[in-house]
C-alpha cells in the first residue's frame, strides 16, 4: 500500500517538471490485444503521428468503454487520456464531472465550426464542448421506389411522394396495398428491434420513456403519448391494414428483405445500410430512396447512435490537443488531403462494383470544404439520384433533430415495448392503455436496478 | 389456455439428475443400477414448467447434436477450418508445450482434433454413446452438393451413419438450409434453381434415410430439423420440399422461426440474450419458462440440453463472440437438462457433442473429462435400472482409440481390440468385459488424454525474413485505398493492404477475372510488389494466374508484367511471390484469372516497395 502511494507521488513530479516539452497520451482507443492487423495499423499512425510531434509519447492503453467499470477506473484517475464511448452518454458523463471541456481546444483547431450541429449539441452543455464524434448512423424511413411509382405515388421527375408524416404515412401505405397489393410498411415485432424502432416513432407522438425526476430515473411507459403512438401502431393494422403478414416474425434482417423484394413498400433504416435492400436483396439499386423518419404531432426526430471520443477530467490541455492531433492521423478528423479524397473514391468505386448506392456517410461533420471533397469523389462512382437522398441528409444535420436512444437498459424497454407491439397487431381488442400499465410495472424495477443503485 | 387451473412444478433441486459438484470426474461412479446420487443445491431453482396439457412421461430418445465437419491429417491434407477458425491465431500443426495441438477451442477433445471420416475417431465416439446410453445422433447437415466444404460434411455423415446402424444407434437430421443461401453466393446456385436444389436434396433423404430404420421417427414420419429456417421462409416453398415420396418428414425449426410451417420448435442456447457478453443464469432460466411454456399443447417436443457455451470466434479472429454461457462446474448441463425432462419430451436433443468453435461439447474434453455423459448414464439408469455401463465403462473407449494409434501388436492387436468394440455395439456387456481383459485394456477414474509428442522448435522459414524487405524500405501500398471487383463474404479488398498477413481478400467465386488496383496516391518509382498468402501450412500449395498493370490517372492501364502462373507453396517460398516492376505510377493493378486453390484470386497482403 504504501510503495505505490510513493510511487504515484514520484510520477507525478516527474511529470509536472517535463510537461513543458513532454507530453504523455495513454490511448484508450488502441486496439485490443488479439486484433494483430489493427495494431500494425496505429504503429503505422504512431510512426507517422511521432514524424510531426516528436515530443508526445504516445502508449497503447486498450480500453472498452463499459458502464459498471467506468465510474470506478475515473475516480481513481486510472482513464486514459482519450476513450470512446457511446452517444447515449455524454450527458451522464458531463453531468458527473468525469469528463473534460475541451472547447479551448476544439476551438483552437477550428473543429467547433465543422460539426454537425445535432451531434454537438449531444456533446455540449451549456455551450462547453466536451466531446468529438468518431462515427454515427441516424434512422431514416427507406423506400421501395418501384412500388410508389406502381401505385402512381410519384411526381413528374418519378420522385416519390413520400409521407412527410406518420398521419400521410398511413394513406401512404394504404393507398399502396390497394393498388400494389405489397404491404405499406414493414413493422417489426420479432425481437428487440421492434421496440428500437418504436421508440422513434413514439417521440413523435411526443413520447419520452425515461426521464430523471427528483434525482430519480423514472419510467413513463404509459403516458398519453404513448397509448397515441401505440394506438397508432394498432390502427395501421386493423383501421389501414397496411403491415406485412407477420409483424411477429419481422425482425431488422427481414425487414430489408420485404423492401428489397418488394414485399412492403416503406421500412425504418439507416444510411449505413443502404446495401441490405440492394445488395443483400436484389433491390435494384436506382429503386432505394431514404427519406426523413415521418414527422408526429409533436416533432419529428431521428434515433442516432454511434460513438464519441472523450477525455477524462484530468487530462491536461496538452495531452487533449495531442489526442486530437492523433486523430487527424487517423483520418477521423474533419481534413481533406490527398490520401482521404483518395481513399472515399476507393469506396465509392467498391460500392459501385457491390450494387451497393454510392452516398455519403452520416454527416458527423459538417465541414464545407469535407463535404465538397466527398461529393467530388463520390460523383464519379454515382450510382444513384441523390434526389432521392437529399431530404435525408439536409433533416438530420438540423439542430434538435437527432436523439438518441434512451438511456438506462434500453434493451430491457425494447423488450417490453415489443411485447405491447405484438399484442396490438395479433389482437383487434388489445387494450392499448392495459398493455403499456403492464409494461409500465414491469420495466421500473428493471430501470431501478440499472439506473437507480 | 388452461394457465390458471394449470399445476406450477417448482423444481428445487431435481432428484436423480443432480449430483454434487466435483464427484463426477474424481470419485469412483456407481455400479450399474447403484441408485440415486447425492443432490446438489439449487441447480434448478427459478425453474417454472407447467406440467404440459399434451404430453406425458416416457423414456426421451436421447440424440446427441452433432458436427461431421472436420478434417485432419492424415485422412486430409492438412487441418479444416473448424479446428483453426481461419488460422489467424491457432494452428492445429503447432504443438504446444504440454502436448496438445493448438486447436481453435477453448476445449481439447481427449483424441485431440480428428478427422470425421476417421473410423479410429467415429467407432470410439459410438462406443461412448452406446456406454453413456445416447440413443443416435443429429447430424448438423448442409446437403449433397458438392459446394463449399459441403462435399466433405456429407462424406463424414456418411461413414458415421455407417458405424452408428453397425452400433445398432439412431440418427436424424438438422438441415442447414442456410447452405442454399451460401451455395448461391458461392455461384453454384442460382436463385432461381434454390428451391428445386432443396427438393432435389428432400428426395435424395427420401430415398436413401427417411425409410432406414436406424432414422428417427415421430407417429411414423422421419424428424428433420432446421437450423432456422433461415433461407426459405415461405410455407409454400416448405410444403414443396417436405412433399416427398412417404410420410411427410416431422419438420421441427429453431424455437421462435418457421411457424408457419413448422410441426415443432427447438430451443438453442439463447445467446442473443447476454447481456454484456453474456448470458445470465437468470436470463436462461426465464428463457427455458417461456421456451417449455409455448411447447405445452404440442403433442411432441424435441427439447434440447446443453453444458454451457463459451466461443472462440473473437478470439480466433474469425468474428465476434455470440456471447458466453457458464459451464457453472456442470450446473448448467444439470438445469437445462433437468428443465427439458421436466416438459416431457419425446427427443432430447445434446447440444452439442462436437461443436469446438462454440464450446457446447459434451464429448470428453481435458476440461470437463466425462462428466456429461455421467449424466447421460444416470438418466438412462433412471428408466433402465439394469443399464450394463458404469462409470469407469465410460473410460474405455479413448484406450481402444490411443492402442487403434499406436501400429505396436500388428494385426493380433488390431483383432483383439476390434473384438471390444464388437461387443459393445452388439450390446453384449459379457463379451464386453471379456474382449477387454483379452485385449489387457485397463481403465481408471482419470481423464487420461491422448497428447502429440512435444515437437522441438523446428527451425521454419520465417517469410517476413525470407522475402524482403532487406534494406527496411517502406511498403508503400501499407493502408492505401484499394479497389477490389468483387469479394466472397466478408474477405474485402482492404485486407490485402492492412498489414496483416492472416486476413486477406478473396473475390466472388468463379466470376473471373477478379482485380485489385491499390492507389498509392502519388506517382512513385516502384520497385518491386511482394504477393503473400498467410505463411502457415494450413494455406497449402496452389497457383494463381495473375497479370500486372499500372497507370497514372487510373484510367489508362498499361501492362507491366503478362499474365503467368505463380506458384504459392508455404514449403518452398513462405507463400509469398515476388514480381518487379520498374516504373513510375500511381496506381497497380494485379488481374486474376485462375487459383488452383480456391475459385477466385487470394491475397493476403499486397506490398509495394520503390526502388
Amino acid at each position: 500500500m504504501r510503495k505505490t502511494a510513493i510511487a504515484l507521488c514520484l510520477a507525478l513530479t516527474l511529470v509536472g517538471m517535463a510537461s513543458a516539452q513532454n507530453v504523455t497520451v495513454k490511448l484508450g482507443i488502441w486496439p485490443e490485444d488479439t486484433l494483430a492487423g489493427d495494431i500494425a495499423m496505429h504503429q503505422g499512425f504512431v510512426k507517422e503521428f511521432n514524424a510531426t510531434y516528436p515530443n508526445v509519447t504516445i502508449v497503447p492503453a486498450y480500453y472498452k468503454y463499459a458502464t459498471d467499470t467506468f465510474v470506478s477506473l475515473a475516480e481513481t484517475g486510472q482513464l486514459p487520456t482519450i476513450f470512446e464511448s457511446w452517444f447515449t452518454e455524454p450527458q451522464k458523463l458531463i453531468a458527473g464531472k468525469f469528463v473534460k471541456d475541451i472547447t479551448a481546444e476544439v476551438k483552437a483547431l477550428g473543429w467547433d465550426a465543422k460539426m454537425n450541429k445535432s451531434v454537438l449539441d449531444l456533446m455540449s452543455k451549456d455551450g462547453k464542448i466536451y466531446g468529438v464524434p468518431r462515427d454515427a448512423y441516424a434512422l431514416g424511413l427507406m423506400v421501395n421506389v418501384e412500388l410508389f411509382k406502381k401505385a402512381g405515388l410519384v411526381d413528374k421527375s418519378g420522385l416519390p411522394l413520400y409521407p412527410k408524416t406518420w398521419d400521410e404515412l398511413a394513406k401512404t401505405a394504404k393507398t399502396i396495398k390497394d393498388k400494389t397489393g405489397a404491404a405499406g410498411l414493414c413493422l417489426l415485432a420479432k425481437d428487440n428491434a421492434g421496440g428500437w424502432h418504436f421508440t422513434n416513432i413514439a417521440w413523435a407522438f411526443g413520447a419520452k420513456f425515461e426521464a430523471q425526476k427528483a434525482g430519480k430515473w423514472v419510467a413513463a411507459l404509459n403516458t398519453p403519448e404513448a397509448v397515441a403512438a401505440v394506438q397508432y401502431i394498432k390502427d395501421l393494422k386493423w383501421k389501414y391494414d397496411v403491415l406485412t403478414a407477420d409483424p411477429t416474425n419481422e425482425d431488422w434482417g427481414t425487414g430489408f428483405r420485404e423492401l428489397g423484394t418488394g414485399a412492403a413498400a416503406m421500412y425504418i433504416g439507416a444510411q449505413d445500410a443502404v446495401n441490405q435492400p440492394t445488395q443483400v436483396n436484389g433491390l435494384d439499386v436506382k429503386s432505394l430512396a431514404l427519406v426523413p423518419v415521418p414527422a408526429g404531432p409533436k416533432g419529428q426526430f431521428s434515433l442516432m447512435g454511434g460513438t464519441p471520443y472523450m477525455f477524462p477530467a484530468n487530462a491536461t490541455s496538452a495531452q487533449v490537443t495531442a489526442a486530437l492531433h492523433y486523430l487527424e492521423v487517423m483520418g477521423r478528423a474533419p481534413l481533406v488531403n490527398a490520401k482521404t479524397v483518395a481513399g472515399l473514391k476507393a469506396d465509392a468505386q467498391n460500392r459501385k462494383n457491390q450494387g451497393v448506392p454510392v452516398v455519403p456517410t452520416f454527416p458527423a461533420w459538417t465541414d464545407p470544404a469535407f463535404l465538397k471533397a466527398q461529393a467530388a469523389a463520390l460523383d464519379e462512382s454515382r450510382n444513384v439520384d441523390m434526389r432521392l437522398y437529399n431530404d435525408y441528409y439536409a433533416a438530420v444535420a438540423k439542430k434538435g433533430n437527432l436523439r438518441t436512444e434512451e438511456p438506462f437498459a434500453a434493451q430491457d424497454l425494447y423488450a417490453e415495448l415489443t411485447k405491447v407491439l405484438q399484442a396490438v397487431v395479433t389482437d383487434k381488442g388489445a387494450n392499448v392503455q392495459a398493455l403499456l400499465d403492464t409494461a409500465q410495472k414491469n420495466f421500473q424495477p428493471l430501470l431501478d436496478k440499472a439506473a437507480n443503485k | 389456455m388452461t394457465r390458471s387451473a394449470a399445476i406450477y412444478v417448482y423444481l428445487l433441486s431435481a432428484a436423480i439428475l443432480v449430483f454434487a459438484a466435483g464427484c463426477a470426474t474424481a470419485g469412483a461412479g456407481p455400479k450399474a443400477g447403484a441408485g440415486s446420487r447425492e443432490q446438489g443445491s439449487g441447480a434448478s431453482g427459478g425453474l417454472r414448467i407447467e406440467e404440459p396439457e399434451a404430453r406425458g412421461e416416457k423414456r426421451p430418445l436421447v440424440l446427441v447434436h452433432y458436427m461431421p465437419w472436420f478434417q485432419a491429417p492424415p485422412i486430409a491434407a492438412g487441418y479444416g477450418f473448424h479446428w483453426h477458425q481461419g488460422g489467424a491465431v491457432f494452428d492445429p500443426f503447432a504443438t504446444l508445450p504440454d502436448g496438445r495441438a493448438n486447436i481453435a477451442s477453448n476445449y481439447y477433445p481427449l483424441t485431440g482434433p480428428y478427422d470425421s471420416r476417421d473410423g479410429k475417431a467415429l467407432e470410439y465416439q459410438a462406443a461412448l454413446m452406446k456406454m453413456s446410453g445416447i440413443d443416435g445422433v443429429v447430424f448438423d447437415w448442409y446437403g449433397i452438393d458438392e459446394a463449399l466444404d459441403y462435399g466433405p460434411i456429407h462424406e463424414s455423415t456418411l461413414a458415421m451413419i455407417a458405424v452408428l446402424k453397425a452400433a445398432g444407434l439412431a440418427y436424424a437430421i438438422c438441415y442447414e438450409d442456410q447452405s442454399i443461401g451460401r451455395m448461391i453466393e458461392a455461384k453454384h446456385l442460382t436463385r432461381d434453381g434454390a428451391l428445386a436444389a432443396a427438393k432435389k436434396t428432400f428426395d435424395w433423404l427420401q430415398e436413401n434415410w427417411f425409410a432406414d430404420e436406424a432414422y428417427a421417427k415421430l407417429d411414423g414420419r422421419p424428424v428433420v430439423l432446421c437450423f432456422g429456417p433461415q433461407y426459405f421462409k415461405d410455407a409454400a416453398q416448405w410444403n414443396e420440399i417436405l412433399s416427398v415420396d412417404g410420410p411427410r418428414p416431422w419438420l421441427v425449426c429453431l424455437d421462435d422461426q418457421g411457424s408457419a410451417v413448422a410441426d415443432g420448435s427447438y430451443d438453442w442456447p439463447p445467446m442473443w440474450a447476454s447481456e454484456g457478453g453474456a448470458l445470465s443464469r437468470d436470463r436462461l432460466v426465464s428463457y427455458l419458462n417461456g421456451f417449455y411454456e409455448r411447447q405445452s399443447a404440442k403433442p411432441h417436443l424435441v427439447a434440447t440440453a446443453f453444458p454451457g457455451f463459451f466461443d472462440i470466434y473473437q478470439k480466433a479472429g474469425s468474428g465476434r463472440s455470440y456471447g458466453f454461457l457458464d459451464y457453472a462446474e456442470g450446473a448448467t448441463f444439470e438445469l437445462t437438462l433437468g428443465a427439458a425432462m421436466r416438459a416431457r419430451p419425446d427427443i432430447i436433443q445434446i447440444a452439442t457433442w462436437n461443436d469446438y468453435g462454440e464450446g457446447t461439447v459434451v464429448e470428453p474434453t481435458i476440461e470437463h473429462g466425462y462428466r456429461e455423459l455421467e449424466v447421460l448414464q444416470d438418466l438412462r439408469r433412471r428408466f433402465e435400472a439394469d443399464f450394463p455401463y458404469d462409470y469407469s465403462d465410460l473410460r474405455a473407449p479413448i484406450e481402444l482409440f490411443k492402442a487403434r494409434q499406436s501400429a505396436a501388436g500388428g494385426a493380433d492387436r488390431r483383432k483383439s481390440i476390434g473384438a471390444v468394440y464388437d461387443a459393445i455395439f452388439a450390446n453384449s456387456p459379457d463379451a464386453y468385459r471379456a474382449a477387454l481383459a483379452a485385449a489387457k485394456i485397463k481403465t481408471d477414474f482419470g481423464v487420461s488424454p491422448y497428447l502429440r509428442e512435444r515437437a522441438a522448435p523446428s527451425a521454419a522459414l520465417d517469410p517476413s525474413l525470407a522475402v524482403f524487405d532487406p534494406a527496411g524500405r517502406e511498403n508503400l501500398a501499407f493502408r492505401m485505398p484499394i479497389v477490389y471487383t468483387s469479394n466472397i463474404y466478408a474477405f474485402t479488398g482492404d485486407k490485402a493492404v492492412d498489414g496483416d498477413l492472416s486476413s486477406y481478400w478473396e473475390g466472388a467465386a468463379n466470376s473471373y477475372p477478379d482485380s485489385l488496383t491499390v492507389d498509392l496516391v502519388s506517382s512513385r518509382r516502384l520497385g518491386t510488389a511482394v504477393l503473400k498468402l498467410n505463411p502457415k501450412r494450413i494455406w497449402g500449395p496452389r497457383t494463381q494466374r495473375i497479370e500486372v498493370l499500372s497507370s497514372e490517372d487510373g484510367k489508362e492501364f498499361v501492362p507491366l508484367a503478362p499474365e503467368r502462373d505463380y506458384p504459392f507453396d508455404p514449403a518452398a517460398n513462405g507463400n509469398a511471390v515476388a514480381i518487379p516492376l520498374g516504373v513510375a505510377a500511381r496506381y497497380l493493378r494485379l488481374v486474376f484469372s485462375g487459383n488452383s486453390g480456391a475459385g477466385a484470386g487470394q491475397l493476403a497482403e499486397l506490398e509495394i516497395y520503390g526502388e
